[in-house]
């Protein structure tokens, strides 16, 4: 009998002893699972803002089920376009809690400035500054003060590799752009920042003032590629007429274009055309009608603006004419049996766009006056050249795929919820509340849309109105996009319509479905 | 008498029996709170060594080499908050191994007589397991003679290995090794 007791209560104890033990190491398991059903929140909380959603998925009350945890995102907007999403994992008797802050918006490429992958030379006598479209034209910006009309400020200048600035040499003036005269024996002057690459240097000849940083840039010099959209040939428009020519909005595509002097071409926005080889001769006049919407010029093997043509933009945005130059192979384009350079961008007087030719080797002389922003593999400014770079294309799309970029991860103190508080799985936990969590592509909170696009008939369309209802099937490409938390999409947060560089339909269509 | 000496006889076996019962039973559990204790102790430890490096940036861990080199103790920042669209950092971190006292030691400020210290595991090996001091990587990990705490790095993620032995009353050894790759998410 003692004998028996003694064993029974020997293995009591044992048990108990095991027990305890299995207990703290479930417990410590299911903390790391906790920790990982929360970062599939954020990763779904992501795909929510991607998708112009609110970011807020789920709720305490509600939350999303995903294996056998459950999860809610909780999404606040911050200053500066910037989403905090507090993501919350339960998982077993498991609690984590981490918080991502992510910017909804950003172009990595465009807020470069004027920027080439590899070396930028600047030539003596230039002049760099730069202006914000949403304040206003470049004129009413420029100070008065000034030995010659510009803003004093905000201009950028940056390179992956190295930047070069010429300095004072040739005494004789220099006629620029727009009737500027550089003074003589003016070096070059950039009213902003000069940035060589990380692992780059900055040559400043004698003379040469720059006003803001010159400190290595942190950019590694990656241009994304263009991916051109696929668009069926339409026949050479008919420039003969003595009228200016019009190209509807829409998207269409042409093979060579070349215009001659005294001839109009009129691209009416919201455009997106494609051309693989677009000339102006002395004289030809291009003109981007951007009132209605952006123009953007895809050029895919010969882009040449001859010296005295014209390229015009009625609203002077940059960011309303966008041109996307793929061209890059040199070839006999004129048939002298001598290669040409597929990319010649010498248009007079001022041009307000935006040039994104990441795979060229571009030049700019001094008959431009370039409003806006470049990016180019090299770039090479010539003596007493002119650019002005708009700080406001920073918040576009023009170049980057959209995608929002995260600022910063941490960890936060789990929420004080029922839920949270309740040791107890969270499936057993809900199914006894007579609550059914939501299947994680469901528990999205609705966001509201305000889009332009071609639809499949080239014609141009405009919705507003809930995100899942945006039928995808008929979006041939998207124009502009603006979201917004209330059914009444006006921008009345602040917010900006934006453009993507590339719809990609079966994307839009996979991520609306997107779900467990 | 015989009775007497037979009945006794019995008694003693059964005694001597609960005995060695007892004395087994005894081992055995030491032998299970030790292994379980060490092998919580280790987890334990790896999981906020992890969640440390988690929580910082890949490039503020340059000491932290490619393989065959390695480091023993990592200095970082964590984020706090995000002001005006820019993450902001706390204090100074260090996690190191004090191979005298055979801790992993996190402390923060450690530069400041201020600076909190707190020892996050004892019992950790001078060496990691199946390594000696000779040059060579005994362990077949690509690193030689590691220490009983080591970070690496594997392209943009951070190898953490660790380490812990500690031997009981009747001199047996329990060592238990815990290996965890780690992505920096800043």
């Amino acid at each position: 009998m003692v004998f028996v007791l003694v064993v029974a209560g020997m293995g009591v104890c044992m048990v108990q002893l095991h027990t305890s033990q299995s207990r703290r190491q479930e417990t410590s398991v299911d903390r790391k699972r906790a920790l990982y059903m929360a970062e599939a929140g954020l990763a779904e909380a992501f795909l929510s803002v991607v998708q112009g959603k609110t970011g807020n998925v789920g709720t305490p009350e509600l939350p999303a089920v995903i294996g056998d945890g459950v999860y809610w995102v909780e999404a606040t907007r911050l200053p500066t376009g910037l989403v905090s999403l507090l993501s919350t994992g339960l998982c077993g008797k498991g609690r984590f809690s981490i918080t991502a802050v992510i910017q909804r918006e950003s172009d990595p490429v465009a807020s470069l400035g004027v920027y080439a992958r590899t070396n930028v030379s600047v030539g003596y006598g230039s002049l760099i500054d730069g202006y914000s479209s949403k304040q206003g034209k470049f004129e009413s910006q420029v100070g008065m003060n000034q030995s010659s009309p510009t803003t004093g400020s905000g201009g950028k200048v940056q390179s992956g590799e190295n930047v070069t600035l010429e300095g004072r040499s040739h005494p004789s003036p220099a006629t620029g752009a727009g009737g500027l005269v550089a003074q003589s024996g003016v070096g070059t002057t950039i009213f902003g920042d000069a940035l060589p690459g990380p692992t780059g240097v900055l040559v400043m000849g004698s003379g040469v003032m720059v006003t803001g940083s010159t400190a290595p840039g942190e950019s590694n010099g990656a241009l994304p590629a263009i991916e051109t959209p696929q668009i069926a040939l339409s026949p050479a428009p008919d420039l003969g007429s003595g009228l200016p020519t019009i190209i509807s909005p829409g998207a269409h595509a042409f093979s060579t274009v070349e215009l001659k002097a005294s001839e109009v071409l009129v691209l009416e926005g919201p455009l997106r055309v494609v051309f693989e080889q677009l000339v102006l001769n002395e004289g030809a006049v291009l003109r981007a009608d951007n009132s209605a919407g952006v123009v953007t010029v895809f050029v895919s093997e010969r882009l040449q603006f001859s010296s005295g043509s014209v390229v015009e933009s009625i609203t002077e945005v940059p960011a309303d004419l966008v041109f996307m130059v793929s061209a890059h192979l040199w070839s006999d384009f004129d048939g002298d049996e001598i290669a040409d350079n597929p990319v010649e961008f010498n248009p007079s007087g001022k041009f307000y766009g935006y040039l994104y030719a990441p795979e060229s080797d571009l030049s700019l002389t001094s008959e431009t006056h370039l409003i806006g922003g470049v990016a180019a593999n090299s770039l090479a400014l010539a003596s007493g050249s002119r650019v002005t770079y708009d700080q406001a294309l920073a918040s576009t799309l023009i170049a980057s795929s959209g995608l929002p970029l995260q600022v910063a991860w941490r960890t936060s103190p789990v929420p004080d919820e029922p839920i949270c508080r309740s040791r107890r799985d969270p499936i057993s936990y809900l199914e006894d509340q007579g609550v059914v969590p939501l299947a994680s592509g469901s528990a999205h909170e609705e966001g509201f849309v305000k889009t332009i696009y071609v639809d499949n008939a080239g014609l141009v369309q405009e919705y507003m109105g809930p995100v899942s209802l945006v039928d995808w099937s008929d979006v041939n490409q998207v124009l502009s996009m603006m979201w917004d938390n209330d059914p009444v999409v006006d921008g009345d947060n602040g917010q900006e319509a934006h453009r993507p560089l590339v719809f990609n339909r079966n994307a839009a269509m996979s991520t609306q479905n997107f779900g467990f | 008498m015989v009775e007497v000496v037979i009945s006794l006889t019995i008694l003693g076996i059964i005694l001597g029996n609960i005995v060695m019962l007892q004395s087994a039973s005894a081992n055995a559990y030491e032998s299970g709170v030790f292994g379980s204790t060490l092998e919580d102790s280790a987890e334990s430890t790896m999981d906020r060594i992890a969640l440390a490096v988690m929580s910082t940036r890949i490039d503020s861990l340059d000491e932290v080499l490619a393989a065959p080199g390695f480091c023993s103790e990592i200095d970082y920042e964590v984020v706090l908050d995000v002001i005006d669209g820019e993450p902001v950092f706390g204090a100074p971190e260090k996690i190191e191994f004090l191979m005298s006292t055979g801790q992993v030691m996190w402390t923060r400020d450690p530069e400041s007589p201020e600076g909190v210290e707190i020892s996050w595991s004892r019992y950790v090996s001078e060496m990691l397991e199946g390594e000696v001091p000779n040059g060579v990587d005994d362990n077949g990990n690509g690193i030689a003679d590691e220490q009983g705490l080591a970070f690496n790095r594997d392209v943009n993620q951070i190898m953490i290995r660790l380490t812990l032995t500690r031997e009981d009353s009747n001199h047996v050894q329990y060592t238990k090794t815990k290996t965890r790759r780690v992505t920096c998410r800043n």
